[in-house]
Protein backbone atom coordinates (compact mmCIF):
# COMPACT_ATOMS: atom_id res chain seq x y z
CA UNK A 1 0.00 0.00 0.00
CA UNK A 2 2.87 2.08 1.31
CA UNK A 3 4.63 1.98 -2.60
CA UNK A 4 1.27 2.43 -4.59
CA UNK A 5 0.89 5.43 -2.62
CA UNK A 6 4.42 6.69 -2.61
CA UNK A 7 3.85 6.66 -6.50
CA UNK A 8 0.49 8.47 -6.77
CA UNK A 9 0.16 11.64 -8.60
CA UNK A 10 0.93 14.98 -7.05
CA UNK A 11 -2.40 16.37 -7.48
CA UNK A 12 -3.68 13.47 -5.42
CA UNK A 13 -1.20 13.45 -2.44
CA UNK A 14 -1.40 17.43 -2.03
CA UNK A 15 -4.95 17.38 -0.63
CA UNK A 16 -4.81 14.51 2.25
CA UNK A 17 -1.25 14.59 3.05
CA UNK A 18 -0.19 17.76 3.90
CA UNK A 19 -3.54 17.37 6.93
CA UNK A 20 -1.16 13.84 7.66
CA UNK A 21 1.79 16.08 8.02
CA UNK A 22 0.53 18.27 10.12
CA UNK A 23 -0.79 16.09 12.72
CA UNK A 24 2.58 14.00 12.51
CA UNK A 25 4.85 16.88 12.80
CA UNK A 26 2.79 18.11 15.69
CA UNK A 27 4.73 16.38 18.21
CA UNK A 28 7.87 17.57 16.89
CA UNK A 29 7.15 21.11 16.85
CA UNK A 30 8.25 21.71 20.73
CA UNK A 31 11.77 19.71 20.25
CA UNK A 32 12.33 20.91 16.98
CA UNK A 33 11.47 24.61 18.45
CA UNK A 34 14.22 24.05 20.87
CA UNK A 35 16.52 22.04 19.08
CA UNK A 36 16.51 25.00 16.79
CA UNK A 37 17.62 27.46 19.44
CA UNK A 38 20.56 25.16 20.32
CA UNK A 39 21.53 25.19 16.83
CA UNK A 40 21.17 28.75 16.26
CA UNK A 41 22.99 29.14 19.88
CA UNK A 42 25.52 26.81 18.70
CA UNK A 43 26.46 28.54 15.24
CA UNK A 44 26.50 32.05 16.66
CA UNK A 45 29.88 33.80 16.58
CA UNK A 46 31.97 33.33 19.59
CA UNK A 47 32.48 36.39 22.17
CA UNK A 48 35.35 38.16 21.73
CA UNK A 49 37.67 38.44 25.00
CA UNK A 50 38.86 42.22 25.29
CA UNK A 51 41.85 44.20 27.28
CA UNK A 52 41.26 46.65 30.28
CA UNK A 53 42.02 49.25 27.77
CA UNK A 54 39.13 48.33 25.43
CA UNK A 55 37.07 47.37 28.41
CA UNK A 56 37.08 51.06 29.32
CA UNK A 57 36.58 52.08 25.67
CA UNK A 58 33.04 50.11 25.51
CA UNK A 59 32.33 51.33 28.64
CA UNK A 60 32.32 54.95 27.31
CA UNK A 61 30.37 53.85 24.03
CA UNK A 62 27.79 52.40 26.50
CA UNK A 63 27.59 56.01 28.51
CA UNK A 64 27.36 57.84 25.42
CA UNK A 65 24.84 55.12 23.78
CA UNK A 66 22.16 55.67 27.16
CA UNK A 67 21.88 59.16 26.63
CA UNK A 68 21.83 58.68 23.27
CA UNK A 69 18.96 56.31 23.89
CA UNK A 70 17.30 58.78 26.25
CA UNK A 71 17.23 61.13 23.95
CA UNK A 72 16.03 58.75 21.19
CA UNK A 73 13.28 58.09 23.93
CA UNK A 74 12.11 61.64 24.54
CA UNK A 75 11.78 61.76 20.71
CA UNK A 76 9.39 58.32 20.32
CA UNK A 77 7.06 60.25 23.15
CA UNK A 78 6.93 63.18 21.19
CA UNK A 79 6.38 61.17 17.76
CA UNK A 80 3.44 59.05 19.42
CA UNK A 81 1.91 61.99 20.47
CA UNK A 82 1.89 63.31 17.11
CA UNK A 83 0.77 59.32 15.86
CA UNK A 84 -2.32 59.60 18.13
CA UNK A 85 -3.34 62.88 16.57
CA UNK A 86 -3.12 61.30 13.14
CA UNK A 87 -5.17 58.26 14.05
CA UNK A 88 -7.99 60.32 15.01
CA UNK A 89 -8.75 60.44 10.87
CA UNK A 90 -7.88 56.34 10.50
CA UNK A 91 -11.92 55.95 9.92
CA UNK A 92 -11.50 58.07 6.78
CA UNK A 93 -9.22 55.98 5.13
CA UNK A 94 -11.31 53.83 2.18
CA UNK A 95 -9.04 50.57 2.95
CA UNK A 96 -8.98 50.50 6.35
CA UNK A 97 -8.58 47.22 7.61
CA UNK A 98 -7.45 46.22 4.28
CA UNK A 99 -3.71 45.91 6.06
CA UNK A 100 -1.58 43.61 6.22
CA UNK A 101 -1.24 40.83 9.26
CA UNK A 102 2.22 40.37 11.15
CA UNK A 103 2.69 37.08 13.02
CA UNK A 104 5.61 36.34 14.73
CA UNK A 105 7.17 32.64 13.65
CA UNK A 106 9.84 30.29 14.97
CA UNK A 107 11.47 27.69 12.92
CA UNK A 108 11.57 24.40 13.61
CA UNK A 109 12.17 22.19 11.18
CA UNK A 110 14.49 22.86 7.52
CA UNK A 111 14.74 20.81 4.30
CA UNK A 112 16.97 20.34 1.87
CA UNK A 113 15.58 22.09 -1.78
CA UNK A 114 16.75 20.46 -5.27
CA UNK A 115 19.39 23.67 -5.40
CA UNK A 116 20.87 23.50 -2.58
CA UNK A 117 19.16 25.72 0.00
CA UNK A 118 16.54 24.39 2.75
CA UNK A 119 13.21 25.30 2.52
CA UNK A 120 12.09 25.99 6.69
CA UNK A 121 9.05 25.25 8.32
CA UNK A 122 8.07 27.86 11.46
CA UNK A 123 5.09 26.78 13.83
CA UNK A 124 2.42 29.31 12.96
CA UNK A 125 0.29 28.29 10.07
CA UNK A 126 -3.54 29.09 8.79
CA UNK A 127 -4.43 28.99 12.26
CA UNK A 128 -2.37 32.36 13.05
CA UNK A 129 -3.93 33.91 9.51
CA UNK A 130 -0.82 32.97 7.37
CA UNK A 131 -1.17 32.53 3.97
CA UNK A 132 0.37 31.62 1.18
CA UNK A 133 2.61 33.88 -0.76
CA UNK A 134 3.02 35.86 2.93
CA UNK A 135 6.83 37.18 2.87
CA UNK A 136 9.43 36.12 5.81
CA UNK A 137 10.88 39.06 7.65
CA UNK A 138 14.03 39.32 9.89
CA UNK A 139 15.74 41.58 11.78
CA UNK A 140 13.05 44.55 11.24
CA UNK A 141 14.16 44.83 7.40
CA UNK A 142 15.30 42.10 5.31
CA UNK A 143 13.49 39.93 3.14
CA UNK A 144 14.77 36.13 3.79
CA UNK A 145 11.93 34.37 1.96
CA UNK A 146 8.44 33.52 1.41
CA UNK A 147 5.37 31.31 2.26
CA UNK A 148 4.76 28.68 0.16
CA UNK A 149 1.18 27.15 -0.69
CA UNK A 150 -0.49 24.29 1.10
CA UNK A 151 0.02 26.02 4.34
CA UNK A 152 -1.13 23.99 7.16
CA UNK A 153 -2.98 24.16 10.65
CA UNK A 154 0.11 24.80 12.69
CA UNK A 155 2.92 25.10 10.31
CA UNK A 156 3.89 27.08 7.21
CA UNK A 157 6.86 26.25 5.21
CA UNK A 158 9.37 28.94 3.38
CA UNK A 159 11.49 28.97 0.70
CA UNK A 160 14.44 31.21 0.83
CA UNK A 161 14.13 34.37 -1.51
CA UNK A 162 17.42 33.28 -3.00
CA UNK A 163 16.66 30.06 -4.06
CA UNK A 164 16.42 29.07 -7.65
CA UNK A 165 13.24 27.76 -7.13
CA UNK A 166 12.11 31.47 -6.90
CA UNK A 167 13.60 32.89 -9.98
CA UNK A 168 14.60 36.04 -11.27
CA UNK A 169 13.54 38.91 -8.86
CA UNK A 170 13.51 42.79 -9.19
CA UNK A 171 15.45 44.81 -7.33
CA UNK A 172 16.78 48.36 -6.53
CA UNK A 173 20.78 48.96 -5.41
CA UNK A 174 21.61 52.11 -3.67
CA UNK A 175 23.39 54.50 -5.67
CA UNK A 176 26.33 56.38 -3.78
CA UNK A 177 24.62 59.72 -4.08
CA UNK A 178 22.09 58.22 -2.47
CA UNK A 179 19.58 59.91 -4.98
CA UNK A 180 18.53 58.04 -7.79
CA UNK A 181 18.73 54.15 -7.35
CA UNK A 182 19.27 51.90 -9.85
CA UNK A 183 16.91 49.29 -10.85
CA UNK A 184 18.17 45.36 -11.60
CA UNK A 185 17.28 42.10 -12.16
CA UNK A 186 18.48 39.53 -10.11
CA UNK A 187 19.00 36.30 -11.30
CA UNK A 188 19.45 33.45 -8.70
CA UNK A 189 23.08 32.26 -8.78
CA UNK A 190 25.27 30.10 -5.98
CA UNK A 191 23.37 31.00 -3.10
CA UNK A 192 22.99 34.38 -3.84
CA UNK A 193 22.25 36.77 -6.99
CA UNK A 194 24.15 38.37 -9.99
CA UNK A 195 22.77 40.98 -12.03
CA UNK A 196 24.48 43.36 -14.56
CA UNK A 197 24.58 47.26 -15.33
CA UNK A 198 25.63 49.26 -17.37
CA UNK A 199 29.46 50.46 -17.13
CA UNK A 200 28.84 53.76 -17.16
CA UNK A 201 26.82 53.44 -13.76
CA UNK A 202 30.04 51.33 -12.36
CA UNK A 203 31.21 54.60 -9.78
CA UNK A 204 27.60 54.99 -8.78
CA UNK A 205 27.84 51.40 -6.73
CA UNK A 206 30.35 50.00 -4.07
CA UNK A 207 31.31 47.03 -2.76
CA UNK A 208 28.80 46.96 0.01
CA UNK A 209 25.89 48.72 -1.68
CA UNK A 210 22.55 47.55 -0.33
CA UNK A 211 19.92 45.69 -2.53
CA UNK A 212 16.33 46.18 -2.00
CA UNK A 213 13.02 44.63 -3.35
CA UNK A 214 11.25 46.44 -6.08
CA UNK A 215 8.94 42.81 -7.10
CA UNK A 216 5.72 43.19 -7.46
CA UNK A 217 4.81 39.59 -6.60
CA UNK A 218 5.61 40.59 -2.98
CA UNK A 219 3.82 43.76 -2.55
CA UNK A 220 4.49 43.69 1.83
CA UNK A 221 7.92 43.67 1.11
CA UNK A 222 8.58 46.67 -1.34
CA UNK A 223 11.65 48.35 -0.16
CA UNK A 224 13.30 45.55 2.10
CA UNK A 225 16.43 45.26 1.99
CA UNK A 226 17.81 41.60 0.55
CA UNK A 227 21.38 41.72 0.00
CA UNK A 228 24.64 43.62 -0.55
CA UNK A 229 26.88 43.64 -3.05
CA UNK A 230 29.94 41.77 -2.86
CA UNK A 231 31.55 41.59 -6.08
CA UNK A 232 31.58 44.24 -9.31
CA UNK A 233 33.89 43.22 -12.25
CA UNK A 234 33.48 43.40 -16.11
CA UNK A 235 31.68 41.14 -17.85
CA UNK A 236 33.66 38.89 -19.98
CA UNK A 237 30.98 38.81 -23.27
CA UNK A 238 30.26 42.53 -22.47
CA UNK A 239 32.70 45.17 -21.68
CA UNK A 240 30.15 47.88 -21.19
CA UNK A 241 28.20 45.70 -18.73
CA UNK A 242 29.39 45.35 -15.57
CA UNK A 243 28.47 42.10 -13.85
CA UNK A 244 27.17 42.55 -9.58
CA UNK A 245 27.43 39.72 -7.26
CA UNK A 246 24.93 40.09 -4.86
CA UNK A 247 24.89 38.19 -1.35
CA UNK A 248 21.91 37.66 0.78
CA UNK A 249 21.82 39.30 4.18
CA UNK A 250 20.27 36.18 6.01
CA UNK A 251 19.50 32.96 5.64
CA UNK A 252 16.03 31.82 6.66
CA UNK A 253 17.66 28.43 7.66
CA UNK A 254 20.15 30.59 10.11
CA UNK A 255 17.72 32.15 12.21
CA UNK A 256 15.74 31.78 14.97
CA UNK A 257 12.25 33.48 14.44
CA UNK A 258 10.59 35.73 11.68
CA UNK A 259 8.23 37.73 11.10
CA UNK A 260 5.82 36.95 8.90
CA UNK A 261 3.75 39.61 6.72
CA UNK A 262 0.55 38.04 5.23
CA UNK A 263 -1.99 39.32 2.89
CA UNK A 264 -5.12 40.63 5.39
CA UNK A 265 -8.34 38.45 5.83
CA UNK A 266 -10.72 38.56 3.33
CA UNK A 267 -13.64 39.13 5.16
CA UNK A 268 -11.93 42.83 6.45
CA UNK B 1 10.70 -4.13 22.91
CA UNK B 2 9.20 -1.38 24.82
CA UNK B 3 7.31 0.61 22.50
CA UNK B 4 6.86 3.59 24.79
CA UNK B 5 11.03 4.58 24.17
CA UNK B 6 11.29 3.78 20.62
CA UNK B 7 8.07 6.39 19.76
CA UNK B 8 10.38 8.84 22.24
CA UNK B 9 13.42 7.85 20.66
CA UNK B 10 11.74 8.44 17.29
CA UNK B 11 10.42 11.58 17.83
CA UNK B 12 13.72 13.11 19.41
CA UNK B 13 16.11 11.71 16.61
CA UNK B 14 13.90 13.04 13.86
CA UNK B 15 13.70 16.31 15.56
CA UNK B 16 17.71 16.68 15.75
CA UNK B 17 18.00 15.37 12.40
CA UNK B 18 15.73 18.35 11.20
CA UNK B 19 16.81 20.50 13.52
CA UNK B 20 20.27 20.63 15.27
CA UNK B 21 22.69 17.87 13.22
CA UNK B 22 22.57 20.57 10.45
CA UNK B 23 25.10 22.37 12.88
CA UNK B 24 28.00 19.50 11.88
CA UNK B 25 27.56 19.57 8.18
CA UNK B 26 30.26 18.47 5.89
CA UNK B 27 29.12 20.88 2.26
CA UNK B 28 25.86 20.41 2.86
CA UNK B 29 26.03 16.50 4.41
CA UNK B 30 24.40 16.18 8.33
CA UNK B 31 24.60 13.09 9.39
CA UNK B 32 21.43 11.20 10.02
CA UNK B 33 20.73 9.90 13.38
CA UNK B 34 17.45 7.97 12.77
CA UNK B 35 18.96 5.77 10.36
CA UNK B 36 21.43 4.67 13.64
CA UNK B 37 18.39 4.60 15.60
CA UNK B 38 16.24 2.19 13.26
CA UNK B 39 19.80 0.03 12.88
CA UNK B 40 20.20 -0.21 16.76
CA UNK B 41 16.54 -1.72 16.51
CA UNK B 42 17.05 -4.14 13.90
CA UNK B 43 20.31 -5.47 15.41
CA UNK B 44 17.84 -6.70 18.51
CA UNK B 45 14.37 -6.60 17.96
CA UNK B 46 12.67 -9.55 16.34
CA UNK B 47 12.44 -9.47 12.57
CA UNK B 48 8.69 -8.22 12.18
CA UNK B 49 9.00 -5.60 15.16
CA UNK B 50 12.46 -4.24 13.42
CA UNK B 51 10.04 -4.38 10.13
CA UNK B 52 7.15 -1.97 11.48
CA UNK B 53 9.43 0.10 13.46
CA UNK B 54 11.79 0.79 10.45
CA UNK B 55 8.59 1.87 8.46
CA UNK B 56 7.15 4.11 11.32
CA UNK B 57 10.42 5.65 11.17
CA UNK B 58 10.40 6.35 7.60
CA UNK B 59 6.86 7.62 7.39
CA UNK B 60 7.56 9.89 10.29
CA UNK B 61 10.40 11.04 8.06
CA UNK B 62 8.92 11.32 5.01
CA UNK B 63 5.50 13.20 6.54
CA UNK B 64 8.39 15.47 8.26
CA UNK B 65 10.15 16.83 5.75
CA UNK B 66 7.93 18.40 3.01
CA UNK B 67 9.11 18.00 -0.99
CA UNK B 68 9.21 21.23 -3.04
CA UNK B 69 6.25 20.76 -6.07
CA UNK B 70 5.58 22.89 -9.11
CA UNK B 71 4.14 25.95 -8.77
CA UNK B 72 5.36 26.95 -5.46
CA UNK B 73 3.64 24.02 -3.39
CA UNK B 74 4.49 21.67 -0.90
CA UNK B 75 4.43 18.10 -0.96
CA UNK B 76 4.22 15.17 1.53
CA UNK B 77 5.06 11.76 0.14
CA UNK B 78 4.75 8.96 2.25
CA UNK B 79 6.91 6.12 1.04
CA UNK B 80 10.18 7.14 -0.44
CA UNK B 81 11.92 6.71 3.28
CA UNK B 82 9.59 4.46 5.12
CA UNK B 83 10.10 1.49 1.94
CA UNK B 84 13.98 2.70 2.11
CA UNK B 85 14.20 1.98 5.97
CA UNK B 86 12.00 -1.04 5.50
CA UNK B 87 14.62 -2.51 2.66
CA UNK B 88 17.65 -1.19 4.60
CA UNK B 89 16.41 -3.55 7.78
CA UNK B 90 16.25 -6.42 5.50
CA UNK B 91 20.08 -5.75 4.75
CA UNK B 92 20.74 -5.04 8.29
CA UNK B 93 18.82 -8.42 9.67
CA UNK B 94 20.85 -10.66 6.93
CA UNK B 95 23.80 -8.99 8.56
CA UNK B 96 23.11 -9.03 12.29
CA UNK B 97 24.17 -12.36 12.66
CA UNK B 98 27.82 -11.79 11.75
CA UNK B 99 28.55 -8.44 13.96
CA UNK B 100 28.95 -8.33 17.71
CA UNK B 101 25.99 -6.85 18.48
CA UNK B 102 26.89 -4.70 21.26
CA UNK B 103 29.53 -3.31 19.73
CA UNK B 104 28.85 0.62 18.69
CA UNK B 105 31.83 -0.14 15.82
CA UNK B 106 28.66 -2.46 14.73
CA UNK B 107 25.84 -0.04 15.22
CA UNK B 108 28.21 2.34 12.63
CA UNK B 109 29.40 0.44 10.38
CA UNK B 110 26.06 -1.02 9.69
CA UNK B 111 24.27 2.71 9.25
CA UNK B 112 26.49 3.16 6.17
CA UNK B 113 25.05 0.04 4.12
CA UNK B 114 21.48 0.70 5.65
CA UNK B 115 22.03 4.41 4.41
CA UNK B 116 23.03 2.84 0.81
CA UNK B 117 20.12 0.60 0.73
CA UNK B 118 17.47 3.38 1.74
CA UNK B 119 19.16 5.23 -1.21
CA UNK B 120 18.48 2.96 -3.55
CA UNK B 121 14.76 2.63 -2.61
CA UNK B 122 14.78 6.60 -2.25
CA UNK B 123 15.91 7.34 -5.68
CA UNK B 124 14.12 4.78 -7.51
CA UNK B 125 10.83 6.02 -5.86
CA UNK B 126 11.51 9.57 -6.67
CA UNK B 127 12.96 8.50 -9.83
CA UNK B 128 9.55 6.89 -10.82
CA UNK B 129 7.59 10.49 -9.44
CA UNK B 130 9.66 12.15 -12.21
CA UNK B 131 7.39 11.19 -14.79
CA UNK B 132 4.20 12.89 -12.89
CA UNK B 133 4.52 16.31 -14.12
CA UNK B 134 3.42 17.98 -11.01
CA UNK B 135 6.29 16.32 -8.85
CA UNK B 136 10.05 18.24 -9.13
CA UNK B 137 12.34 15.25 -8.24
CA UNK B 138 15.01 16.62 -5.19
CA UNK B 139 17.61 16.47 -7.55
CA UNK B 140 16.72 18.30 -10.40
CA UNK B 141 19.19 20.80 -11.88
CA UNK B 142 21.59 18.17 -11.08
CA UNK B 143 21.74 14.67 -12.21
CA UNK B 144 20.66 11.09 -10.65
CA UNK B 145 24.28 10.35 -10.45
CA UNK B 146 25.49 13.23 -9.08
CA UNK B 147 22.66 13.16 -6.33
CA UNK B 148 23.97 9.36 -5.53
CA UNK B 149 27.44 10.49 -5.01
CA UNK B 150 26.21 13.00 -2.48
CA UNK B 151 24.06 10.74 -0.54
CA UNK B 152 26.60 7.72 -0.60
CA UNK B 153 28.95 10.40 1.35
CA UNK B 154 26.06 11.33 3.31
CA UNK B 155 25.89 7.15 4.43
CA UNK B 156 29.61 6.95 5.26
CA UNK B 157 29.36 10.60 7.25
CA UNK B 158 26.27 8.89 8.71
CA UNK B 159 28.04 5.59 9.57
CA UNK B 160 30.93 7.85 11.31
CA UNK B 161 28.39 9.48 13.45
CA UNK B 162 26.12 6.13 14.47
CA UNK B 163 29.26 5.06 16.27
CA UNK B 164 29.24 7.69 18.73
CA UNK B 165 25.36 7.75 18.30
CA UNK B 166 25.30 4.09 18.51
CA UNK B 167 27.85 4.11 21.47
CA UNK B 168 24.86 6.52 23.44
CA UNK B 169 22.10 4.18 22.60
CA UNK B 170 23.81 0.70 23.29
CA UNK B 171 24.32 2.64 26.89
CA UNK B 172 20.09 2.54 27.18
CA UNK B 173 20.17 -0.80 26.03
CA UNK B 174 18.89 -2.35 29.49
CA UNK B 175 15.73 0.42 29.12
CA UNK B 176 14.53 -1.52 25.69
CA UNK B 177 13.83 -4.56 27.18
CA UNK B 178 14.54 -6.51 24.01
CA UNK B 179 13.42 -10.10 24.13
CA UNK B 180 17.08 -12.06 23.49
CA UNK B 181 14.83 -15.37 23.40
CA UNK B 182 13.69 -14.23 20.22
CA UNK B 183 17.24 -13.31 18.54
CA UNK B 184 18.09 -17.11 18.80
CA UNK B 185 15.11 -18.42 16.69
Amino acid sequence: MVLVVSVLPARWLTPWTGRLGELVGLPLVPLGDGLTAVRIWLESEPREIVDSREADQLWKEVAYFRRELSAAREKIRALRDQLAAVQQFDELLIDEGRRPRAVVARTVRTTPTRSGEHLVVVNKGRGFGVTPGAVAIYNEDILVGYVLDGVGNTTATIRPLHSVETGRIRGIVSSTDQTAPIQVMLAPEGGGWTTAIPTAMKDRVTVGSMVRLSDDRWRWAQGYRIGRVIEIEPLESNPTLQTLTVEPLANPQEVRSLLLVCDPAEDA
Amino acid sequence: MNLGIYVVALLVCVALDTSLLPVIAIKGVAPMSTATLVVFIALFAPRSMALWAALAAGLLLDLSLPAAAAGDRTLFVPGPYALGFAFGTQLVLLLRSMVFRRNPVAVGLLTAPFLVAVTLVWMTIWSVRGFDGDTVVPWEGRNALAEFLHRLGWAVYSGGFGIAFGWLLLFSWPAWRFDLGSLRR
